[in-house]
């Protein structure tokens, strides 16, 4: 008994030292983090806020940014104002011990609003007006809508139409009639047609040359043994504003700054030759080519083929146009018919539309848009996709540039870094509609002329074609895939392809 | 660290991994222990597979025998008088022999791994195993085959070179993928990553064939996956991607911790922006975790996060730029760590070895963008 006692006492004895050994000893801090990489954006500040364990007032508390000391605080605010990789390390000090844990920062330039620095221009109270072109060439038997687009600060003023200087349409006030007037019934001859402006101070005229020509057929041509499937010029390449245009590089050097239209076209031409890819820009933009023959209708079945690069997630239609060259002069100035795709005559589809970009006066900055249906945007400078400073064509002159055409509704959507393009059913360029398949030229979209339309809606039964158009159809743009813009790499007569 | 001492850990990591499995509350019953036979290591080499370039069918399998430091490049094709194929995602050592996945070729080819000649082939058949990734054993006559675009796993016989079925993975195709990539098996359920342009694990149940759960990760595209000795699986993705114009998400990696007996993601860590490949891998007792996401990092799979500073850092080329690490695996038998290194996508690759401390032992050259070791 007496040895327990002394047993149990001993051992109470090295219990008690070993508690004031403990107490004596105690512990080092341990450091807690939530997170040890951050990403923040310049100028932001970032709050780390560790947990800490056997601390207490007599902790020494040290962060070191880059091995400098910038804090003696349990908690730390980051904020530089340059980008780049910066490292913390926080130290936790008492008198058992220390502890530390190291933290890295990616610092990222901060994203701009897409729309930050866009030039809009000032408003005016001058009085102003826009048409799509003021020569009209049409075959005899056809009728043409002649329409008057963006009118400003007109001033509840009346519009009158004379035709030789007789008047066809009276005075009116756009509330009580659409400034607009259809050529129909002339026969074949020139003619002057005005519209004039008037309101309480100021009058202002357009006037019309109106061309009547034979009727169809007459100057069409006929396809030989030398009668090229490609297009065999392009005439006009006038993309709108886009993240491909001016100094884009992706297949294909498409040519220095400061280039005219002649250039580019040459250029679009050439890259059609290697089937490599021209973008036609944001809404609006379109180029124009043309045959060296009459492409025929086949009355219901393909007659063009046009290759693109559209993909399940990413399609970007294209509206195509077709026309004759009504006047012979081996011009595309004459009526253009767009070829109706699987929107026309739906919700889906604008017709008679127009939209203004607007040049912006610094580099690298968006691009404004308004509509004629007022609406407005922009096409967003998009620095990894192109960095050029503008993406403005070097040929446009002026501070603005209209495109009229059709407007396609967009069902584009971008969420989670993912982007989806849908497709219409059929009958636009660019997109993975049931008419884009892999047929007689391999991939590319097929395309028939008897879909047609006259400006009314009516089929437009058009024996034949001699020049074709594609108008990039939608106005929209994603983060990641940038704007909506249709690609063209070929265009062709179907039937001339082997 | 003693040999008794590590018995211990082990006997107490088993412990946990029953104790974990037990505790899962909507799966199921308890899992078996794992049914995945054990490969019969046959030698002392490491086969190292070349993934080649996409179109270009110059895949490539290279053997190299640490002992003398020697390499053999193109031993399929010297074998066996053909191409191994194009794009050559992956193989597995099963019981002597090697099966190779060759994604782009649509073909899993049964090479013996002694004498490297071809034992037999499974090729796609009407849509089905078009483009395989991945195979994993789940007894001699059956394994599992993912593929990179069908929303399908494909069943093969491995013993009689048959598909004998799939699994339909009920995956959306987004962009035209509905991938599906590594396998990790957890008792009756084999777990694997739907990469490509997705953020799903799927859970199998191997006795049904069946995918019977979809674990939903907050980032794009889980590439490598690994089952720890605690019973948890990481999950690394690679957060999409960004070569030039063409973009997918943010590409910022995440490391995620998922408890395989209840399917629940337990962490969730951002990693450094991606540059090239990433790969988890494990070493011999599952107990270190190594992290590819440009370098190289390492930490205890108890450890919370995955140091800021690599444990092996990238080679850098003479203009400053960082060479482009494609594949990471570590022998289990002695934790010697294999790092692939892709240069440029484009020039032969570069293997490197290393002690499980990170001292550089060798390096050589293999064939074009090596991306996977296996040790026999």
């Amino acid at each position: 008994m007496k040895k327990l006692l002394l047993l149990l006492l001993g051992a109470v004895v090295l219990l008690s030292c070993k508690e004031d050994k403990e107490e004596e000893m105690g512990l080092p801090p341990v450091i807690h983090l939530e997170e040890n990489r951050y990403y923040v954006e310049v100028g932001a500040s970032q709050l780390i806020s560790p947990t800490y364990e056997n601390t207490d007032n007599s902790t020494l508390y040290v962060w070191t940014r880059d091995g400098k000391q910038v804090g003696h605080e349990p908690t730390y605010t980051f904020k530089v104002s340059t980008a780049g990789t910066y490292y913390l390390k926080v130290t936790a000090s008492n008198r058992f011990g220390s502890a530390s844990a190291d933290i890295k920062m990616e610092v990222m330039e901060a994203e701009r609003d897409p729309e930050e620095g866009a030039y809009i221009p000032e408003s005016t109270t001058d009085f102003s007006w826009e048409f799509p072109t003021t020569e009209i060439n049409l075959a005899e038997g056809r009728t043409y809508k002649v329409k008057a687009y963006f009118i400003r600060n007109d001033n509840e003023a009346t519009y009158t139409w004379t035709m030789n200087g007789t008047t066809v349409s009276p005075a009116a006030t756009r509330a009580e009639k659409p400034v607009e007037y259809v050529l129909s019934g002339l026969s074949r001859g020139d003619y002057e047609l005005a519209l004039t402006m008037q309101n309480e101070t100021k009058s202002h005229t357009q006037v019309f040359q109106v061309h009547v020509c034979p009727p169809e057929g007459t100057y069409k041509r006929g396809t030989s043994a030398s009668s090229q499937a490609m297009v065999n010029k392009i005439y006009e390449y006038m993309p709108a504003p886009g993240h491909q245009v001016n100094g884009y590089r992706i297949v294909g050097d498409f040519g220095p700054d400061g280039m005219t239209m002649k250039q580019a076209c040459d250029s679009v031409y050439a890259h059609f030759q290697r089937q490599w890819m021209v973008s036609l820009g944001a809404q609006g933009g379109y180029l124009i080519a043309g045959f060296d023959h009459s492409v025929e209708n086949s009355g219901g079945d393909y007659d063009l083929c046009i290759k693109g690069n559209p993909y399940s997630y990413q399609n970007e239609p294209g509206i195509i146009w077709v026309s004759q060259d009504e006047n012979g002069d081996g011009l595309p100035n004459d009526t253009w018919f767009e070829l109706a795709g699987s929107e026309y005559n739906t919700d889906n589809e604008i017709l008679e539309y127009a939209v203004t970009y607007y040049k912006p006066i610094e580099e690298k900055r968006p691009i404004y848009w308004v509509d004629n249906q007022g609406n407005h945007g922009v096409v967003p400078h998009m620095d990894y996709w192109n960095p050029h400073p503008s993406y403005w064509q070097d040929w446009v002159e002026g501070k603005q540039k209209t495109y009229f055409g059709s407007y396609l509704k967009n069902y584009v959507t971008y969420s989670g870094g993912v982007s989806d393009e849908p497709a219409f059913e059929w009958g636009y360029a660019d997109q993975s509609g049931t008419d884009y398949f892999n047929g007689k030229i391999g991939n590319s979209g097929y395309y028939k002329i008897s879909n047609a339309k006259t400006w009314d809606g009516k089929d437009a039964s058009l024996q034949y074609i001699d020049f074709v158009k594609v108008q990039t159809a939608q106005a929209a743009y994603t983060n990641n895939l940038g704007d909506v813009s249709t690609e063209v790499y070929y265009i062709s007569d179907f039937h001339l392809e082997k | 660290m003693s040999k008794k001492l590590y018995i211990y850990i082990l006997c107490l990591l088993s412990t946990l991994v029953v104790s974990c499995s037990g505790g899962g509350d909507d799966i199921g019953p308890t899992p078996s222990p794992t049914p995945t036979p054990t490969p019969v290591p046959t030698s002392e080499g490491v086969f190292i597979l070349n993934e080649g370039n996409l179109n270009a069918g110059n895949s490539s399998l290279s053997y190299y025998i640490p002992a003398n430091k020697s390499v053999k490049n193109g031993i399929f094709s010297s074998t066996n008088s053909r191409k191994l194929g194009d794009t050559a995602q992956s193989m597995v050592l099963y019981k002597g022999t090697l099966w190779i996945a060759v994604e782009n070729s649509g073909i899993i080819w049964a090479i013996d791994a002694e004498t490297y000649k071809v034992k037999g082939q499974i090729v796609a058949k009407d849509h089905i195993m078009d483009d395989p990734r991945y195979i994993h054993f789940l007894s001699d006559t059956k394994a599992y085959v993912t593929d990179l675009f069908a929303p399908l796993i494909t069943i093969i016989n491995p013993s009689t070179y048959q598909i004998i079925g799939t699994i339909p993975t009920g995956q959306a195709a987004m962009f035209g993928f509905a991938s599906t990539e590594q396998m990790v098996q957890y008792g009756k359920y084999v777990f694997t990553n739907c990469w490509s342009y997705s953020n799903k694990i799927l859970v199998i149940d191997t006795t049904e064939d069946k995918v019977v759960k979809e674990i939903e990760l907050s980032t794009w595209q889980p590439k490598s996956m690994v089952l720890d000795a605690n019973g948890k699986i990481w999950v690394i993705t690679d957060g999409g991607y960004s070569f030039g114009e063409d973009r997918f998400s943010d590409n910022v990696p995440h490391l995620y911790k998922i408890n395989a007996s209840n399917f629940e993601i337990e962490s969730d860590q951002i990693l450094d922006t991606d540059e090239a490949n990433v790969q988890l891998a494990l070493n011999g007792n599952k107990t270190t975790l190594y992290i590819l996401n440009n370098d190289i990092f390492r930490m205890s799979i108890n450890e919370s996060q995955v140091p800021v500073f690599p444990f092996i850092t990238a080679p850098v080329d003479s203009n400053g730029k960082r060479h482009l690490l494609y594949g990471l695996s570590v022998n289990p038998k002695n934790d010697e760590i294999y790092v692939a290194d892709a240069i440029d996508y484009s020039q032969s690759g570069v293997c490197y070895r290393y002690t499980s401390d990170g001292e550089l032992l060798d390096k050589f050259r293999v064939g074009i963008n090596p991306n996977m070791f296996v040790f026999q």
